[in-house]
């Protein structure tokens, strides 16, 4: 573990180096939430009524943070294996005595750390717009922010190993984040679709990434219900980190790297 | 004259290398054109899905039917891949060179220099390959005995159009530029991303203070919004197409400008 505290700590260190880099970094997402804000904004003007905007925009700042620490949008973890697979300094991993994947992901997590300061900053912001009901609600968000962990950097793996078999593999990766963005609630809640739809959205291991974190912590939570959500989450889970193991020892056998 | 004739030459010999051999490139991978194809057809039914559920909510959103929100819509795909295919692989590849230094190549090479960087790569095959589709699906999609478009009204929009491109372009380049003074502007440029998702709001959806501010200082609703809004005879072209001329000549005097003074602080890599 210490050897990985290292690795963040060194990639952390070279984005210091562009201190304009990190103040962009947080205008950029700033400038994103406000658009959202302003959309649901004036939807809800529209709707009359129909519509309160104050639990929508909480829902879009504490979302805006799940998606920071789990990685759960636009699979950049994954982009960031399929670079090193495409430009072969994945071989750099490989000869060295460590776990290639553990080693990948603390990397990347030193070189996205200011990711954290954003997530904590747009969380705070959302719990205080709509405070979560009770202690529940907190525990509950924490159970499935890693479950969203674990699926997300499933998903970023499986997308990462594309690049052992086709060299440019951007458009496919591009695909999965389109059905991601709407299927995972980052684009819309869940619970904003037609009832038969949601309960089959549901059923799929995206909500877990963003919708269902996020919703535990806002809403009032029966039994079943949390069930519901418990069971999907859970399962996703392990059949993905079966999936996702058995496919990067399967996808590293036929990896021919450049002066091996 | 003569001069003239020989330089307007030059710049279409630049173009046409530039488009020949991003054509080469992007054929190379046949795989990934499929992945692409796929990726923007999916781009199309999530976002025909979101306005769906959004139209499943509300009657109007700021005053627009779902059919003319396809239409917004519609126009912001086109002005998406059209701006796409000439200044975002440039941006970043400008970004890059500036970073490892390979931009002194560029710089000692006998062409224009900001022509150059500007157009170096024009991704034809790519721009057609995920443009066309999803236009051509949003297109039938709109049920157009429902939206009435004027033909002053378009030709006004379209000329409107075409100056919210110009003036987006130049921001664009003006956010790589802090390159030359940093080494780096990934994430500056990383702005014009968040800054330009912003079609999914009508013209009539912002207070005026952001009607205002993201026309002039961040050009951001010349882009699509402005244009559509006018095509559909929503707001008076009367005022906005010279306002957005303006700012399209205002932006390409600062690119430029700001360019020659960014070459002036350029240490190289060298």
């Amino acid at each position: 573990m210490k050897l990985y505290i290292s690795v963040v700590k060194f990639n952390w260190l070279k984005v210091l180096a562009y201190p304009f880099e990190i103040i962009a970094f947080f205008a950029s997402r700033f400038f994103a939430l406000g658009f959202l804000a302003l959309f649901w904004y004036a939807l809800a003007k529209s709707s009359g009524g129909g519509m309160d905007f104050r639990p929508l925009v909480a829902y879009f700042f504490i979302a805006a943070a799940v998606r920071e620490v789990t990685y759960g949008q636009d699979t950049k973890f994954g982009r960031y294996i399929q670079q090193l697979v495409n430009r072969g300094e994945i071989n750099n991993y490989f000869i060295k005595p460590i776990k290639t994947v553990p080693y990948l992901f603390f990397s990347y997590a030193g070189e996205t750390a200011m990711g954290l300061i954003y997530a904590v900053t747009t969380l705070v912001i959302g719990l205080v717009i709509l405070p979560p009901m009770t202690w529940f609600n907190v525990l509950a968000f924490i159970i499935f922010i890693i479950f969203s962990l674990i699926i997300s950097l499933c998903f970023n793996i499986i997308v990462g190993l594309l690049s052992f078999y086709s060299p440019e593999a951007n458009g496919f990766r591009n695909a999965f984040n389109h059905i991601n963005k709407i299927l995972s609630g980052s684009l819309i809640p869940i619970n904003l679709f037609p009832a038969g739809i949601k309960e089959i959205l549901l059923l799929l291991p995206f909500p877990a990434l963003i919708f269902t974190p996020t919703y535990v912590l806002q809403n009032q939570l029966g039994r079943v219900e949390l069930l519901q959500l418990f069971l999907p989450a859970l399962l996703w889970s392990i059949i993905l980190i079966i999936t996702t193991r058995y496919l990067w020892q399967r996808s590293v056998k036929t990896y021919e790297g450049v002066g091996i | 004259m003569k001069e003239w004739a020989s330089k307007i030459k030059l710049y279409w010999r630049i173009l046409r290398a530039s488009i020949i051999n991003t054509f080469e490139t992007e054929t190379a991978y046949f795989g990934n054109n499929w992945g692409n194809v796929i990726s923007t057809i999916i781009y199309v039914a999530v976002q025909i899905l979101f306005i769906n559920v959004i139209y499943s909510r509300v009657n109007t959103f700021a005053g627009y039917s779902k059919n003319e929100m396809y239409f917004l819509f519609l126009v912001g795909q086109f002005s998406f891949y059209l701006l796409w295919g000439i200044s975002e692989t440039n941006n970043q590849n400008l970004i890059k060179d500036i970073n490892r230094g390979s931009l002194d190549f560029l710089l000692v090479l006998p062409v224009p220099s900001l022509w150059y960087v500007t157009f170096r790569r024009i991704p034809l095959l790519s721009v057609a390959r995920d443009g066309l589709p999803n236009i051509i699906l949003i297109f039938f999609l709109i049920n157009w005995s429902q939206i009435h478009i004027g033909l002053i009204n378009f030709i006004l929009g379209a000329i409107v159009f075409i100056f919210g491109q110009i003036a987006w372009e130049c921001f664009n380049f003006l956010l790589v530029l802090p390159a030359f003074w940093t080494g780096e502007a990934k994430q500056i440029y990383s702005l014009n991303y968040s800054l330009r998702d912003n079609n999914q709001i009508p013209f009539e959806g912002y207070r005026p203070f952001f009607q205002f501010s993201l026309s002039f200082f961040i050009p951001t609703l010349l882009l699509s919004t402005i244009p559509a809004s006018i095509m559909l005879g929503k707001a008076s072209a009367l005022y906005l197409l010279p306002f957005t001329f303006f700012i399209a000549m205002m932006f390409l005097i600062i690119k430029n400008k700001l360019w020659n003074l960014a070459l002036k602080n350029y240490t190289s890599a060298s």
